[in-house]
């Protein structure tokens, strides 16, 4: 067997990029912003690629767990928790954006580099052992075998990573420098329609809103490498996917979300809409799934989330709430939703150029005697001061 | 030091004072050879470091770059490198491309399609600053800003000085010519000029791959990838990822250093360069013949004094040494005339050449002289130790000379006359190793073999001199001199008296005429042959290429919608089209067409070098799926009809069989013709770079012109030719680059004539005791005058006779040996006769001439003063 070129010790070793190249990348991105924006605005509203969501258009799979070409954003989110059989834990999040740059209409250029979309995505794990999280981030062109993200079925890719759709089970490859991800995810319920038959509002403007549906429960099994081994895996993954081409977000300040998969078999998914100074708006609401799948929409008043615990992140300076009580009485839940490492924040100035925190937390039940009820994935965004949604709200708001 | 001082200004600078004229001549005789090797080098060089340099800038930082043998890399071949990025690679693909801007004199441009997310790692662009800026420059985000902003459909970056030419600036629109139509280009930003902005002398535009993939019609292909590794990667880690690469990828696509081109390229021009500089050597010999002259001259004229100083104490090394100076000291005064006059031949060359070279392999570079001191060097030190070896074998004869004996002359020339049939013999050897040379192949694709046959025939005409002086000498005194009486007897004299001298202005001059005579026969067969030739394709009535601007070779492709448009035509009869790449195969470039097989079989338009019937060969070869190689590729490649032969493809190597060989004398790199069809399927390409349309009957070509504008109207930006307008273009084309060899030509020519008015002014200064003793014993100054001029005659005429002679060999040698090896053409031999007579009689006429002042200067001896001398 032949030694490979990059196993060569004289070869800088994986991830140890030469300086420099490093800051020219991020500088690059730093366009990527001000591109849309030209992009967006200086083409005519006539012949636009981007149509606004109809609530009333049904949707239908498999075809929407792909991509929506019409959709100015789009997001596939996939989280999960993770153990193997020697008892070592992980927590796991691979995130593919879509972001529209041009505005023509599909089929109205020959070349597969016309760069129709940007391509950014995220990919972090947490070693519950170790308390390490690590993250990485990509963003490229739309280009051949580049980056894509195909319609009718589910099938994106960035490079190597990539997410795809095998006959109702899914498929997710993510890899960086050490870290290697390799899952089947099955799902073990149908897929949920978030708020009103999949269009979720996230704020006050008639355009923002998109749609949002989830699979909540998928038994997952496959490997995960990191730089002390390879793990043989199982575990249970949430899979996230919304779109729209509205303003999501602009009026607001963030948002925190919530998935919680409870050992009982049910699924909680909370999202606050924070509004500029900082309180929960209305357009805060939820879902509850039931164990055998069925639905029942949560609204502002059917929950409350008390945050019992902050951390500061040294590197980006923001204060992050850091433990929270989550109670959703009419579900009969009082739970206590704690990090697995206060560390678990994503700084993305390679690609979306969000500041924000996304990871792994139990579940616990308040009181002296806390009883495990299950795990959870928490996203909070615009604690760092930049915008929500970084570049993916530039891209939403700044409409003709 | 004093007696060498002594030494050197009694027996070289008074005696160079007294006959400056002969010194100078001698002296440009050198010059006039360092210069042409001097010019023909530097041109060559400058033609290739600006391709070279343009290879280099658009490499950028890439330490490797993926290149396809073939008609470029499928896209999605990308995917299968991917894992580079694991080893902190950047890879960056590009399209490149060439187009006219718009409009009859628009400059040619090379496009590169660049993803501009990618690009910036591994090619440093830098915008151009605005005037009213506050900075100190413009920062590299808004440069990358701007690289971005190429995501636009249709925009474009450009060098600052293309921008100035065109008139073009941010947000202008620049038209160029893709795919035989004009585009609008938005103009995004201006670069500095510098990094990849130098490339094609600042010729080029940047825009996305996208962009130009789709203007170009080169959808699904790239042109190149560039790998920048990791700082650190040695070079054995560069060999491996090399092959790394090459396993992960189809056959025929590899990587390598981004130099590689340059290679390919320098491969193409060599031939070329080696027949060039092989024919300034030729003219750098003769040159150096002068040196032999003048100094045997010197060292006959001056025995006396060297009798003198080796009496006063001076040693035979001195003596030796002296000479040798001189030799030297011509050669360095004629080597740096040579480079002076040579740079100046170089811009000369340079427009030649380059033009040349550029018209066949890129016609976007605008080559700027660059004088390379090597280059120069090299020619000056060659000049130097040519004239120090030709000065050899005079030095030992002056430090022979014994202290203070005033040996006659006379004696000396016994001796020489003494060597004359060994001479004649080593001579007659030279020619039978001469035609041994011309049996042997070429070796590593150059006809080393033939060049050496070239110079042992001119050595063995060179040797055989002397014998032909003396045979010459004794007829004339058996035959001419009862019939011119004393006149025949003067020069019979001088002739064979002065044999040394004699017989290099003969073989000087046989050098010129061979020369003359070889290039003549060989170019003149040439255009001969390609006239015949062209008849034979140029079958159809009007030629369609897109539009070139100011180029006159025309590149880029006609889209497959033109194709058809031309197809359904009425006034149109007939039609073929031809579409073909570059390829390479072990870095020996070549191309692959197509054109209509069944076009050729109702035509019969492509002469077999077997001589067989074209249409019945295109019919099989048609049905047959097989291909027709072109004779240089036979030649090149070793191919025969029946071989079966790889071609690199899109996904890997087509394997073919050989149906047939056909004559071909459009280019020197050979071409694989596949039958359009077969082509366009195999190689998953259309559209055409040129439309050959034979009219209905009764349409004239204008005719057919009109309608043709008519139909396209605006839309296409293309020239259309006539038969007879191509034809011209041809051998306009062909009488250019053959223009070079003429240059050189005249130059040899000039060289030896300049050698018989040198060699006759010397025998005079030499003779004037003689001339003196003849005046005094009667004869009148017509006498003498005409012994001059007569004896002009028989070294103009023994020059013309062993040039035809040796010209005759060499120009076997130029058309069968040189000209098969480097470039595979047959070429049937046509003598020009009446340019060749019309040629000899000028040289012989103008060596009758240059007598004219020799034999002035002879006739004007002073019999009293001239005895007085000694």
């Amino acid at each position: 067997m032949t030694q490979k070129p990059w196993e060569t010790s004289a070869l800088p070793a994986p991830g140890r990029r030469r300086p420099g190249r490093l800051e020219e990348r991020a500088r690059c991105l730093s366009f990527v912003s001000l591109l849309l924006l030209t992009a967006i605005t200086s083409v005519s509203e006539a012949a636009s690629r981007f149509r606004p969501l109809d609530p009333k258009e049904p949707i239908r799979f498999p075809k929407d767990h792909g991509a929506h070409d019409d959709a100015r954003i789009e997001w596939w989110y996939v989280t999960g928790h993770l153990s193997s059989p020697s008892g070592d834990q992980f927590g796991y999040q691979l995130t593919f954006f879509r972001a529209g740059l041009l505005d023509e209409p599909a089929g109205s250029r020959s070349s597969r580099w016309a760069a129709r979309d940007l391509h950014l995505a995220h990919f972090a794990r947490t070693d519950l052992a170790k308390k390490e999280f690590r993250y990485a981030e990509r963003s490229q062109r739309s280009g051949p075998e580049a980056a894509f993200a195909r319609g009718e079925t589910l099938d994106v890719a960035n490079g190597a990573w990539r997410l795809l759709e095998l006959g109702g089970r899914f498929v997710l490859l993510a890899r960086d420098g050490a870290d290697e991800l390799s899952l089947l995810l099955e799902p073990e319920k149908p897929p949920v329609l978030h708020g009103e038959k999949g269009l979720s509002r996230k704020g006050p403007e008639p355009d923002a809103v998109s749609k949002y549906v989830s699979f909540t429960r998928m038994r997952t099994t496959g490997w995960l490498r990191t730089a002390r081994g390879v793990f043989a895996v199982t575990g249970s993954s949430w899979m996230d996917h919304e779109w729209g081409s509205g303003s999501i977000g602009r009026e607001s300040a963030g948002w925190d979300w919530f998935s919680i998969q409870l050992d009982d078999g049910r699924e909680v998914m909370l999202y606050q809409i924070r509004g500029k100074e900082g309180a929960p708006t209305r357009f805060t609401s939820g879902t509850l799934v039931e164990k055998d799948g069925r639905t029942q929409p949560l609204l502002a008043d059917d929950f409350t989330v008390t945050v019992l615990d902050r951390w500061k992140s040294e590197k980006s300076g923001a204060i992050y709430p850091s433990k929270w009580r989550v109670e959703v009485p009419g579900a009969g839940l009082e739970m206590v939703v704690t990090p697995v490492l206060p560390d678990q924040e994503l700084i993305t100035n390679r690609s979306t150029f969000v500041t924000y925190w996304e990871g792994a937390c139990e579940v616990k039940s308040s009181g002296q005697r806390a009883v495990v009820l299950g795990k959870a994935y928490v996203e909070m965004t615009g604690y760092a001061g930049k915008g929500a949604l970084g570049i993916l709200s530039g891209a939403g708001g700044e409409k003709k | 030091m004093t007696l060498y001082w002594a030494l050197f200004s009694g027996l070289v600078i008074r005696p160079a004072r007294r006959d400056r004229l002969r010194f100078l001549l001698t002296i440009a005789g050198i010059a006039i050879g360092v210069a042409t090797v001097a010019a023909i080098r530097l041109a060559n060089a400058s033609v290739l470091s600006s391709f070279s340099s343009t290879v280099d800038l658009v490499a950028g930082r890439a330490t490797l770059t993926i290149l396809a043998d073939g008609p470029g890399i499928p896209e999605d071949v990308l995917g299968r490198i991917a894992w580079l990025e694991r080893i902190g690679a950047a890879t960056a693909p590009a399209v490149s491309e060439m187009a006219a801007v718009a409009g009859p004199a628009g400059e040619v441009v090379e496009v590169l399609g660049i993803d501009p997310m990618s690009d910036a790692a591994v090619r440093p662009y830098v915008l151009e600053r605005v005037e009213e800026g506050h900075g100190p420059g413009v920062s590299g985000e808004e440069t990358l800003a701007t690289l971005f902003s190429l995501f636009q459909k249709d925009t474009l970056l450009l060098p600052a000085p293309l921008s100035a030419r065109l008139k073009a600036g941010p947000g202008d629109t620049v038209r160029l010519v893709a795919q035989g139509q004009e585009r609008s280009f938005r103009v995004a930003g201006v670069l500095e000029p510098s990094g990849p902005a130098r490339a094609a002398s600042g010729a080029i535009v940047f825009a996305d791959i996208a962009t130009v993939q789709e203007a170009f019609g080169k959808t699904g292909r790239i042109d190149r990838i560039d790998i920048v590794t990791p700082e650190g990667t040695s070079l054995a880690d560069l060999t491996r990822l090399q092959e790394e690469i090459a396993s992960s990828l189809p056959a025929g696509i590899s990587a390598g250093r981004p130099e590689r081109r340059t290679e390919t390229v320098d491969r193409m021009v060599r031939a070329f360069r080696v027949n060039l500089t092989a024919l300034g050597l030729i003219a750098l010999l003769v040159g150096v013949s002068f040196v032999y002259n003048t100094l045997s001259i010197s060292v006959l004229r001056r025995r006396t004094d060297i009798g003198t100083f080796r009496a006063l104490g001076a040693s035979r090394g001195q003596v030796f040494l002296t000479f040798l100076a001189e030799g030297a000291f011509l050669g360095v005064t004629g080597g740096a005339l040579g480079i002076v006059l040579g740079v100046a031949l170089a811009r000369l060359a340079l427009a030649m050449v380059g033009g040349t070279v550029t018209d066949f392999y890129s016609p976007a570079a605008r080559t700027e002289l660059t004088i390379d001191p090597s280059i120069l060097g090299f020619a000056f030190l060659t000049g130097v130790a040519a004239s120090v070896f030709s000065s050899l074998a005079p030095a030992l004869e002056a430090a022979a000379v014994p202290p203070a004996a005033a040996m006659r002359h006379g004696s000396v020339e016994a001796l020489r006359r003494k060597g004359t049939v060994p001479l004649g013999l080593a001579g007659a050897a030279s020619f039978v190793l001469a035609f041994l040379a011309t049996l042997p192949g070429p070796v590593n694709g150059l006809p080393v073999f033939g060049f050496l046959s070239v110079f042992l025939s001119v050595a063995g005409s060179s040797l055989l001199a002397p014998a032909a002086v003396t045979t010459a000498a004794r007829l004339l005194e058996a035959v001419a001199r009862r019939v011119l009486g004393p006149v025949a007897r003067i020069a019979r004299a001088n002739l064979s008296g002065s044999l040394s001298r004699t017989s290099v202005a003969v073989a000087a001059l046989a050098m010129g005429i061979g020369m003359l005579v070889s290039v003549a026969v060989m170019v003149g067969s040439f255009r001969d042959t390609v006239i015949l030739w062209i008849d034979q394709t140029l079958a159809a009535d009007l030629f369609v290429t897109p539009a070139s601007g100011r180029s006159n070779v025309s590149f880029g492709k006609l889209p497959q919608e033109f194709v058809d448009r031309v197809a359904s035509l009425p006034s149109v009869a007939g039609w073929d089209a031809f579409l073909g790449f570059s390829a390479t195969r072990d870095g020996v470039p070549f191309t692959v067409g197509s054109g209509r097989l069944d076009f050729i079989a109702s035509q019969g338009n492509l002469p077999l070098v077997s001589g067989g019937d074209p249409r019945t060969l295109a019919t099989t070869v048609r049905q047959k799926r097989e291909v027709l190689v072109s004779e240089p590729y036979a030649v090149k490649f070793g191919v025969k009809t029946g071989d079966v032969i790889a071609v690199p493809g899109p996904r890997g190597d087509v394997t073919v069989r050989v149906g047939g060989v056909y004559v071909d004398y459009s280019n020197d790199r050979g071409t694989v013709l596949f039958d359009r069809e077969m082509f366009c399927e195999l190689f998953e390409l259309d559209g055409a770079v040129s439309v050959a349309i034979l009219l209905k009957p009764g349409l004239t070509p204008e005719e057919g012109i009109r309608k043709l504008r008519e139909a396209f109207g605006e839309h296409f930006a293309v020239r259309i030719r006539t038969n007879s307008a191509l034809r011209a273009d041809a051998l306009r084309l062909f009488d250019r680059t053959f223009a070079v060899t003429y240059a050189l030509e005249l130059v040899a020519i000039t060289v030896a004539v300049l050698g018989v008015f040198n060699t006759l002014l010397a025998l005079v200064i030499e003779r004037r005791r003689e001339i003196a003793l003849l005046r005094v014993l009667g004869a009148s100054e017509r006498r003498v005058k005409e012994a001059v001029v007569f004896e002009a005659g028989v070294i103009g005429a023994l020059g013309a006779g062993m040039g035809a002679a040796t010209g005759a060999v060499m120009s076997f040698v130029l058309i069968h040996v040189i000209n098969k090896q480097s470039f595979g053409w047959t070429i049937a031999t046509h003598v020009p006769w009446l340019f060749l007579t019309a040629a000899t009689l000028v040289v012989f006429v103008t060596t009758l001439l240059a007598s004219w002042h020799p034999a002035r200067l002879a006739a004007g001896v002073e019999p009293a003063s001239a005895l007085r001398e000694e």
